[in-house]
């Protein structure tokens, strides 16, 4: 016996917020699926998600990010779980690969959810102070299923601030064990999950290729050095309008002065956390071989899941 | 790599310099206005989110080849690099880039002459150059700066002063530099200094005036 999960039965939710980029990406979602639906401009990522669940009107709705261009073949997607599955729990989560590094993971990517999951949960701008699970991001409480298949790509690379900004979340988002900041004491990269790093040390060095690539390489060596080495308080990534202030208070206003900082921020990583990086990133022709070549890691089975077709 | 603070009152030049700076390095943040240099410096010590952090004066040129890059685990100590002064062409710490411990600078006495000894007693001059003290951009802030230094150096309140280095610094403060711009002032505000402090060597609570610009502005009504 087992239980399917069909995509084309959820409602689909877009959902934007300040992208640059959001209505292209609208448009092009609605010429694949004209029936999607879509919330904008909601403050927080908790209240945000819950205006989409608000808004679906099936047992799960799926959730498409503002930067992502969705391939034709999403609502094809079938996925068939064990029967002692609880579907009312789990999130299905479809990897997407990142345009300015290459990167296929969870990262901005399309989410199924159970609708009243989304309206029950409390996280991000909502959650309890004294859950630390909750506050930065939705995956280390709520039960995520990984899917084999990458159903979109994520074009957060549309101006400086989008880059600087997605690279700046991921930078402080993969130096967390579970919300909290790893300890000083002990090597960093032995108490980050590999994939993580791994994924930490890409966003830092790859990319230059790309319009505003270097943005980003700037945000996620920016969000791993505020995160570990200064006494910042890591849980105001969630905030969307405090990270905006601090771009403004701190973008580097000509390239020289930005590939200066990018410079000396891998210095002090280098230097104080022993992370793979340092005054050079990637050029632009390595970071082309570099995702040309790169395989992504394999995503983490679940006994749950028979098949994702 | 430490948070940096650009501490600026009134110089005429700060916001030249702050542009500038925050040019080559886009986090350093800004303290502007505070009465009171102890007030300032705790104010920028609030902002920081680093154990130690540097201190740029808002009449500071920094040199090109200074990189903020220093590192030290001695989080009680206060670095002070050397500048050059552009009036007199004396390369020692005052003016210069300093690095300061955080939590000892919120904790400081705000009751003492020279901020950077009632931080910590542990203090190192450091031998590089950070900058050029650029504090001949008006005919007060020239006096001021000459008038407080020398306050400073011959009421000898600083720790560690050796007197032969000291007399000779005082030398060169009262007789060199007229040639310069608003070069007359600073060897007026050296020479007032040194009387100052002459004048009113065992009162303490005046000498401390020295950190009041309201004050000071009162002594150099003499020359407008």
């Amino acid at each position: 016996m087992s239980k399917k999960i069909k995509l084309m039965d959820c409602d689909l939710v877009y959902l934007s917020y300040d992208e640059p980029n959001k209505e292209r990406n609208y448009s092009d979602l609605k010429k694949k699926f004209p029936w999607a639906k879509r919330v904008d401009g909601v403050h927080g990522s908790d209240s945000a998600h819950k205006a989409c669940a608000k808004l679906a009107e099936t047992e799960r709705v799926t959730i498409i990010d503002g930067d992502n261009i969705v391939k034709p073949d999403l609502m094809s997607q079938v996925i068939e779980l064990i029967d002692a599955a609880d579907t009312s729990i789990c999130v299905l989560s479809f990897p997407a690969q990142n345009v300015i590094n290459g990167l296929i993971y969870g990262n901005g990517s399309i989410k199924n959810w159970p609708t009243q999951l989304v309206l029950d949960m409390r996280t991000h701008e909502n959650a309890d102070p004294n859950n630390h699970k909750t506050q930065v991001d939705f995956c280390w409480e709520i039960k995520y299923l990984q899917m084999g298949n990458w159903m979109s790509w994520v074009h957060n690379n549309a101006s400086p601030h989008q880059a600087w900004r997605a690279g700046f979340r991921e930078g402080v988002k993969m130096c967390l064990l579970e919300g909290t900041r790893p300890s000083l004491d002990k090597p960093f990269d032995k108490q980050v999950h590999w994939k993580n790093y791994h994924r930490l040390v890409t966003w830092m060095n790859v990319g230059s290729d790309v319009d505003n690539g270097l943005w980003a390489i700037y945000g996620a060596r920016l969000g791993c050095y505020m995160t570990m080495l200064t006494d910042w308080d890591h849980n105001n990534v969630r905030t969307f309008t405090y990270l905006n202030d601090l771009f403004d208070d701190i973008k580097p206003n000509s390239e020289t002065s930005l590939k200066s900082e990018i410079q000396r921020l891998g210095n002090t990583l280098r230097d104080d956390l022993q992370i793979l990086t340092g005054s050079n990133y990637l050029d632009p022709d390595q970071s082309k071989f570099f995702k040309a070549l790169f395989t992504n890691p394999p995503r983490l089975k679940n006994d749950w899941i028979i098949e994702n077709v | 790599m430490y948070d940096m603070v650009f501490i600026s009152y009134t110089e005429p030049n700060a916001e030249y310099n702050w542009l500038k700076l925050k040019e080559r390095f886009p986090l350093v943040k800004r303290v502007h206005g505070v009465k009171g240099i102890h007030q300032a410096h705790i104010e920028a010590a609030k902002q920081c989110l680093t154990k130690m952090f540097w201190v740029i004066d808002g009449d500071a040129e920094i040199l090109n080849t200074f990189e903020f890059n220093f590192r030290t685990r001695q989080y009680d100590t206060v670095y002070v690099w050397r500048s050059k002064n552009p009036i007199n062409d004396l390369e020692y710490g005052n003016g210069g880039v300093k690095l300061l411990p955080k939590y000892l600078t919120l904790k400081m006495r705000v009751d003492t002459t020279d901020m950077t000894t009632s931080i910590s007693d542990k203090f190192v001059p450091v031998k590089e150059v950070s900058n050029i003290t650029a504090f001949n951009s008006d005919p007060f802030n020239t006096w001021k700066s000459a008038f407080r230094e020398c306050c400073k150096l011959a009421s000898k309140t600083i720790d560690r002063q050796k007197v032969d280095e000291t007399e000779s610094r005082l030398s060169t403060w009262v007789s060199k530099g007229s040639d310069r711009p608003y070069g007359e002032y600073a060897i007026k505000g050296a020479k007032d200094g040194i009387d100052f402090v002459k004048s009113n060597m065992y009162d303490t609570t005046l000498l401390k005036k020295i950190n009041d610009f309201d004050f000071l502005k009162e002594l150099f009504k003499k020359y407008e």
